[in-house]
């Protein structure tokens, strides 16, 4: 099920738009860090709800491919990506599951999309996403400097997530705020806070485990 | 006849039969062995259908490594297999396109493949709301927005639980998905599951799929093992390859040394290649007319070209003995001369045995058939060889002067020990046995069957049992049987299936499935409600119920899973055939006496099903074969007889030219007997060989005596004897069961009837005494004598025969109401969790014949197992028969003892169930002393067979409740059936008080049981000298108390009137009054001890009256008692105020010694030994029971409360939990090792006893075995560790520690 609707975010690549020296200079600026933790809170609006769902917790990154998302409120959510390998869980659902990407190209490239945006790699960026970059506008998170939207050239991709907004500023260079708009009208906001760069995570950080 | 005119014809027939013979085709299809209809060829068709057993297990260590390191060299492993051509698909690990396959399968279907109880809570109240708030949560956790369209689409998430059901499927093994991968439940091992293009039966010693699946093993960067049948079958290949290459080169020397002693020239054996050509001809020519042909049917065929040798040797022994001239025309002469001398044997040798072959031609198995026409043109081929080209073979190739040897006076002595072997012989065949079972032909090496085991234990079953296979034109109408069958069949405990039920539901299961939903409007109601309650937008989930109840738009079949990776597990279920769909459900039990009751449970649930088991068809195929060959053998020797009267006319000549055979045979057979090695399907194939060949050493002994050319007769015979040994005797040197057996026959029965042809031939020919006068006599004597041992048998038998009351037979029909329940008038049989329950009402007689009735095959079953037991207490059969009749003598008239009420009811169970067995003694005789059984055997209790019971009553201040308990374990050796039949009877009798007892079928009597006053009684045995005059059975007076007792006083009342013919410990407790005593009674006392609070009973007596009586202290001192009645007093105190029924099943499971010192599993010092028939714990205050199942105390308990039982409620109200049923079957089967291991040889010892160490570690039982096969072998260092610890442990009983300290050489005290 979980599979499925990380298929859905995929994307797909088409020539790269051209960029701002300045984009491409804070793009290399981001590049620089090696791994980051933060706390995030994120606010979902939907149709579905009668009013936005808002969730918090902490968010784990370590370039190339490791990934822990853990959700603590309303209720306790994981999502370890390491390597191949992705955990996801749910304690008060009773669900755990896991799945190897290996041998599945298709699968591992959504799973990677999911953190193209904080790996700061440009390359991989253009490669899947059209950018367009401007100015941080008023109102934005304190130290916004830059707005990046970007929009998936693959229609599966497009389908499921009309743009991405990436706030970046800060000292150093990071991306402080995502917005998601899908194609339906929801939006997600996602802001963080409390972030560390290149922090020392515990050996168990992005393990693969049991439940 | 010319030699030109011999050499053209020759020519001619070569000619003709090779140009047949090059039409010869091979097939590898047992199929082909068999008729065309019949059970076998189906059971064939299935199984290659269905392809079980193709698959491979491979398990990498990864034992100290990292994780990381395993799951690399997992998928490096699984990477290289998958790329080998040879590997048709292997699983290692979970992919995430496997995943997203499933789920877009699966959840269209969702109603339909999720179980009723769980839909039925999902679509609750309760239920909506939990799924709504778990989707919450997937919306609010990592890319949450993701899963809003499938929210929509399903926003109770049924498809998520129809996942989990399917995820239960996926892996026939007990595997856990870790990272991914397969790993063992220690996460330290990994498991691939590999399957090979080719099948087993393709496997040869040098099978390049083992050979490259074994590289790729080696170069694993872990290690990695691998097992499978495919592994079993390449080894039994090897093993038969070296068994054949041995025997080969041993039998090439020995047959050269042979020549060269015996012809002083190597030319005849050039010279035998001429007719044995010939013969090979004729024999594929055959084999081409009747093909294609089978390896079998050739591998039989080719023990009769032994034919040809002999006829050679014939001719060249009597041209020898002729002394020809040298040069070719004069040994020519000489040959002639011989063949005419000799032609009449030679023609009547091959008439005989090719008529003998004639006579299998009739046969409807092609594998007969085929043996047959390969057999007779074997034959004519051999003799058309050397009457054509015998002479000029020999002409060409002259010979040496042959030693002259006086063959035909064979010393009296030699006749004198034949007869003597024959007559043992005779008495002999009568023990010997049959193994039928095809696997232990060519048993895999040791370590296989290790791995087999350590695999077996850390994954579970490997491979099926067996499978049932239901057939229809209509799918759906086969899955519904399917779904009856499976759900029958899961009440069987001891059996598990796995069926399509969970992937495939039938049509009747989706329907009431769908038939436990609510309708679509208040569906949406509910989850309109539950949405707005939890934040949900208005209408946001509407139409949602609609959705979820409607009808997918494609139906539920094997089409719904062909991109996942379920694809395959469903074509192991559930195949197209020509006329419509074949479904399978494959079965796993490890005891095959289950096998009858399966059968029974299908009968009821689908009686179209078809039940196939590849060990006990491919034994009943060969029994059937086997039982054929034997039907037309008597043909065959009717035709052998017919021949041989019409050729000599004189009885005594037919007689000479049998005796060889016969004595071949017998001898034969009872070597086998002698060394305790059962014959099997290979072995009782070259009978074969020893009826041919034996026939030919008569006629042609005869013949020669009677043309007065005794000598060289004998002296070809000789040399033809020692050819046949030397070609096939020498594989007695073989190490696989099925050539051994080839050798051993061979060996004994070619030698036999060499030596009879010899010694007693001529004498019967000759008409001489066989034997000296005085043998004779003594023979006469001996057949006197066991002429008046068979008088007196039947003397004593009517002497102690018991008539049976007699009574009407009701007028009922035994009724099978469903798959698991029988009635028979107001009398019923229901099979439920596991357990029989019987409900039986009215007069004695009228229960007693219901009884019978309904249980008939469990009390057959139960006399079986009995008997089977009785026969490894007492191996002798002799002794047997002593014990059986001495007790019948010695307890003379028993039922004068027993009251009218249980004579009746003992009588109508015996109508009931019809008579068996009458040559232990009469139906109605038997059942009454099978109720003294108990008696009998509690007097020697603590060995095999008897009791050794522990049990514990409890009431007010010791229990939680207040209420008075009863509890204890029936240990009894007398055979796993009394646990797996175990019969609960819920008995209201037109006379005195409703009552519940556990014990068995057959069995009046009552050994645990309660009434419906809340009175409830447990026997459990005492301490006393056997019985040395008859009484009431103790089971029977028990039954009285139960049935007309509600008090204290009116129990002891009954005691004190009755007299027992031994001791007893009774417990009886009186939930009414609340109150309970401990009753200690014998032939002549009963003392009564209350129970203050609680009281720990075992089996001594502690009465002041019995307390320092020599048996109670010798039990004491020697038996189990004292320690198991200490822990349970431990136990108590331990659990003072808080027993209750779960707690007293805790204690009834305790496998610990005093102070919960661990004792190794299975030992007899522990209240629960693995030996527990039945386990009971009764509730007297509120009438309810909890009873064992199957395995002992391990199975979990059924809880029933009285009342509603005997309102005819006869299912449970309760299931408490399995225990460790692994475990305890772990010792059941250590301790049938351990069993083997006494009649097996040191070394074969030495192997049972490390096995059953290895099931029951640190268990004194096998130490000492062990030690003691270690010992028999000369390895006395190793073996006094072993003793040591064994002693250390404690041993279990008094014999065993002076046993043990005489094997450490210390001092043995009495």
């Amino acid at each position: 099920m979980h599979l499925l609707a990380l298929g859905l975010i995929a994307a797909s690549s088409f020539a790269a738009d051209d960029l701002p020296p300045e984009a491409v200079a804070v793009w290399d600026a981001m590049s620089a860090v090696r791994g980051l933790e933060a706390r995030f809170e994120q606010s979902r609006s939907t149709a579905l709800l009668a009013q936005p769902l808002v969730s918090t917790g902490t968010l784990r990154f370590v370039r190339p491919d490791k990934l822990a998302w853990v959700v603590q409120t309303p209720g306790r959510s994981t999502m370890v990506v390491s390597g191949s390998q992705v955990a996801m869980s749910y304690p008060e659902l009773g669900v755990y599951e896991q799945l190897d990407l290996a041998g599945d190209p298709d699968a591992e490239r959504l799973v990677r999309s999911m953190m193209v945006w904080l790996a700061g790699d440009l390359e991989q960026v253009t490669q899947d996403y059209g950018v367009a970059w401007a100015a941080a506008p008023a109102g934005g998170p304190d130290g916004a400097l830059h707005l990046a939207t970007l929009t998936p050239k693959d229609s599966t991709m497009a389908a499921l997530v009309g743009s991405l907004d990436l706030t970046i500023g800060g000292e150093p260079l990071r991306v402080l705020a995502v917005t998601m708009h899908e194609p339906d009208g929801d939006r997600v906001d996602i802001t963080m806070h409390d972030v560390r760069l290149d922090p020392d995570f515990p050996d168990d950080a992005f393990s693969i485990g049991g439940p | 006849m010319t030699p030109k005119l011999r050499l053209v014809l020759a020519a001619c027939v070569l000619l003709v039969l090779c140009v047949v013979a090059s039409r010869l085709r091979f097939t590898d299809d047992l199929a082909s062995l068999l008729p065309a209809d019949g059970p076998l060829p189906r059971a064939l068709e299935h199984l290659e259908r269905f392809e079980v057993a193709d698959t491979i297990m491979v398990e990498v260590d990864g034992t100290g490594a990292e994780r990381s390191e395993l799951l690399a060299a997992v998928d490096a492993l699984g990477e290289r297999l998958d790329a080998d051509p040879a590997i048709q698909r292997v699983r290692w690990r979970v992919r995430a396109a496997d995943g997203v396959a499933l789920q877009q399968a699966a959840a269209p279907h969702a109603v339909a493949l999720v179980p009723p109880e769980l839909l039925a809570d999902r679509v609750s109240p309760a239920g909506i709301r939990a799924a709504l708030r778990g989707q919450l949560l997937r919306l609010a956790g990592p890319g949450g927005g993701l899963f809003e369209a499938r929210f929509r689409e399903d926003p109770l998430d049924l498809g998520g639980l129809a996942l989990q059901q399917l995820r239960g499927v996926e892996s026939p093994f007990a595997v856990q998905v870790v990272a991914s991968h397969f790993l063992d439940s220690s996460g330290e091992r990994a498991v691939l599951l590999v399957e090979p293009v080719a099948g087993t039966m393709e496997m040869g010693p040098d099978a390049p799929l083992i050979q490259q699946l074994e590289e790729h093993l080696a170069s694993c960067a872990l290690p990695a093992r691998y097992l499978g049948g495919h592994r079993i079958a390449a080894e039994s290949a090897r093993s038969v390859r070296d068994d054949v290459q041995r025997a080969a080169v041993l039998g090439l020397v020995a047959m050269l040394g042979l020549f060269l002693l015996g012809f002083r020239s190597l030319r005849p054996v050039v010279g035998a290649a001429v007719p044995i050509a010939v013969a090979v001809a004729a024999t594929l020519a055959a084999g081409a007319i009747i093909g294609p042909l089978h390896g079998i049917s050739l591998g039989f065929a080719a023990a009769l070209l032994g034919l040809a040798v002999d006829y050679w040797i014939h001719l060249y022994v009597a041209a020898q003995s002729r002394n020809p001239e040298p040069g070719f025309a004069p040994r020519l002469e000489a040959a002639s001369a011989a063949l005419s001398e000799i032609g009449p044997a030679l023609v009547m040798g091959a008439a005989s045995t090719a008529g003998a072959f004639v006579v299998l031609l009739c046969s409807r198995y092609p594998v007969v058939q085929g043996l047959g026409a390969m057999g007779l043109a074997a034959a004519m081929g051999a003799l058309a060889g050397t009457w054509l080209l015998g002479p000029l073979v020999y002409a060409a190739l002259g010979g040496r002067r042959l030693p002259g040897l006086r063959l035909s006076a064979a010393p009296v002595w030699l006749r004198v020990a034949l007869v003597l072997a024959v007559l043992m012989g005779i008495v002999l065949v009568g023990r010997s046995s049959f193994d039928g079972d095809p696997r232990n032909l060519l048993p895999p090496s040791d370590e296989t069957q290790a791995l087999e085991r350590e695999l077996t234990t850390r994954y579970g079953g490997f491979g099926t049992g067996g499978m049932v296979v239901l057939e229809g034109a209509e799918l759906g109408a086969v899955l519904d049987a399917a779904d009856r069958a499976e759900a029958a069949l899961g009440e069987l405990a001891g059996v598990s299936t796995a069926g399509p039920s969970v992937l495939l539901p039938g049509p009747a299961a989706r329907a009431a499935r769908a038939a436990t939903l609510p309708s679509v409007g208040a569906l949406q109601a509910e989850i309109d409600a539950a949405a707005t309650e939890l934040g949900f937008a208005p209408a946001a989930l509407a139409g949602a119920a609609e959705r979820l109840l409607a009808a997918p738009g494609e139906a539920l079949g094997p089409q719904t899973w062909a991109e996942t990776p379920l694809a395959e597990l469903v074509g192991r279920h559930v195949q197209p055939t020509d006329a419509g769909w074949s479904v399978m459900i494959s079965l796993v039990t490890d005891d095959d006496s289950l096998l009858d009751p399966v059968r029974a449970t299908l009968s009821a649930a689908a009686p179209d099903a078809e039940l196939v088991v590849p060990s006990s068809f491919a034994k009943d195929g060969i029994r059937e074969i086997l039982r054929e060959l034997t039907r037309l053998g008597g043909l065959a020797l009717a035709w052998v007889l017919v021949l041989l009267g019409l050729r000599y006319r004189r009885p005594r000549m037919v007689l000479a030219a049998l005796v060889p055979c016969g004595a071949a045979l017998v001898l034969a057979v009872a070597a086998f007997a002698l060394i305790g090695v059962p014959w099997n399907a290979v072995s009782a194939a070259s009978m074969v060989l020893i009826l041919g060949l034996g026939l030919d050493y008569g006629v042609f002994m005869a013949e020669g005596e009677r043309r007065g050319a005794g000598d060289h007769t004998g002296y070809a015979v000789t040399l033809s004897a020692l050819t046949t040994l030397t070609g096939f005797g020498i594989l007695v040197v073989a190490r696989s069961p099925a050539l051994f057996g080839v050798g051993l026959a061979v060996l004994v029965g070619m030698s036999a009837a060499a030596a009879c042809a010899l010694a007693v031939v001529p004498t019967v020919v000759r008409g001489d005494p066989l034997l000296p006068p005085r043998v004779g006599r003594w023979i006469a004597r001996l057949a006197w004598l066991g002429l008046f041992g068979m008088g007196l048998d039947v003397a004593v038998s009517q002497l102690t025969f018991l008539a049976p009351l007699d009574g009407p037979v009701p007028g009922h029909e035994l009724e099978q109401v469903s798959p698991l329940e029988q009635r028979f008038g107001p009398h019923r049989l229901l099979r439920s969790e596991g357990v029989h329950t019987a409900y039986l009402e009215g007069d004695a007689w009228e229960r007693g014949y219901g009884a019978g009735v309904l249980t008939a095959p469990m009390d057959e079953r139960l006399e079986q197992e009995l008997l089977e037991t009785f026969e490894r207490a007492v191996p002798s059969t002799l002794g047997r028969f002593a014990i059986v009749r001495g007790a019948l003598l010695g307890l003379p008239r028993l039922d004068s003892w027993l009251l009218d009420e249980h004579r009746q009811e003992i009588a109508g169970y015996v109508a009931g169930t019809g008579e068996h067995r009458d040559w232990l003694a009469p139906g109605y005789t038997r059942k009454v002393y099978y109720h003294a059984v108990h008696d009998i055997g509690q007097a020697l209790v603590d060995s095999p067979l008897v009791h050794a019971c522990t049990g514990f009553m409890a009431g007010p201040g010791h229990t939680a409740d207040g209420h008075w308990l009863l509890a204890r374990n029936f240990d009894f050796d007398g055979g796993r059936r009394f646990d797996q039949d175990k019969l609960i009877s819920v008995v209201r009798p037109s006379d005195g008080l409703p009552f519940v007892s556990v014990s068995f079928a057959s069995f009046s009597g009552v050994l645990s049981g309660m009434n419906a006053d809340g009175l409830a009684l447990a026997l459990q045995a005492g301490a006393s000298s056997p019985p040395t005059a008859a009484g009431t059975p103790m089971g029977l007076i028990a039954r009285e108390i139960l049935q007309h007792a509600s008090s204290l006083d009116e129990a002891e009342a009954i005691l004190r009137q009755r007299q027992a013919f031994v001791a007893e410990n009774i417990l009886v407790v009186d939930g009414g009054a609340g109150e309970a005593a401990l009753f200690e009674v014998t032939a002549d006392r009963v003392e009564r001890l209350p129970v203050d609070g609680a009281m720990a009973v075992s089996n001594h007596f502690r009465a002041e009256a019995f307390a320092e009586h020599p048996v109670n202290l010798e039990r004491m001192a020697e038996g189990t008692t004292v320690p198991r009645l200490a822990r349970m007093e431990e136990l108590l105190v331990a659990h003072r105020g808080t027993l209750d029924m779960p707690s007293a099943v805790t204690i009834l499971r305790d496998r610990a010694a005093l102070g919960g010192e661990p004792l190794p599993v299975g030992h007899r010092h522990a209240i629960d030994a693995d030996i527990a028939t039945h386990s009971v714990v009764f509730d007297a205050t509120t009438r309810t029971l909890w009873v064992s199942r199957s395995p002992n105390t391990a199975g979990g308990y059924v809880g029933y409360a009285l009342d509603d039982a005997l309102a005819g409620e006869l299912q449970p109200v309760e299931v408490v939990s399995a225990g460790e049923p692994a475990v305890t079957l772990g010792v059941h089967r250590a301790r049938t090792l351990l069993r083997e291991a006494e009649t097996a040889t040191p070394v074969q010892a030495e192997t049972l006893a490390r096995q059953a160490l290895e099931l029951m570690p640190d268990h004194p039982q096998p130490l000492q075995a062990l030690a003691q096969a270690l010992i028999d072998q000369g390895r006395r260092d190793e073996a006094m560790p072993l003793a040591q610890q064994a002693l250390d442990t404690p041993p279990e009983h008094g014999h065993q520690v002076r046993a043990l300290r005489a094997m450490l050489g210390l001092e043995v005290a009495e």
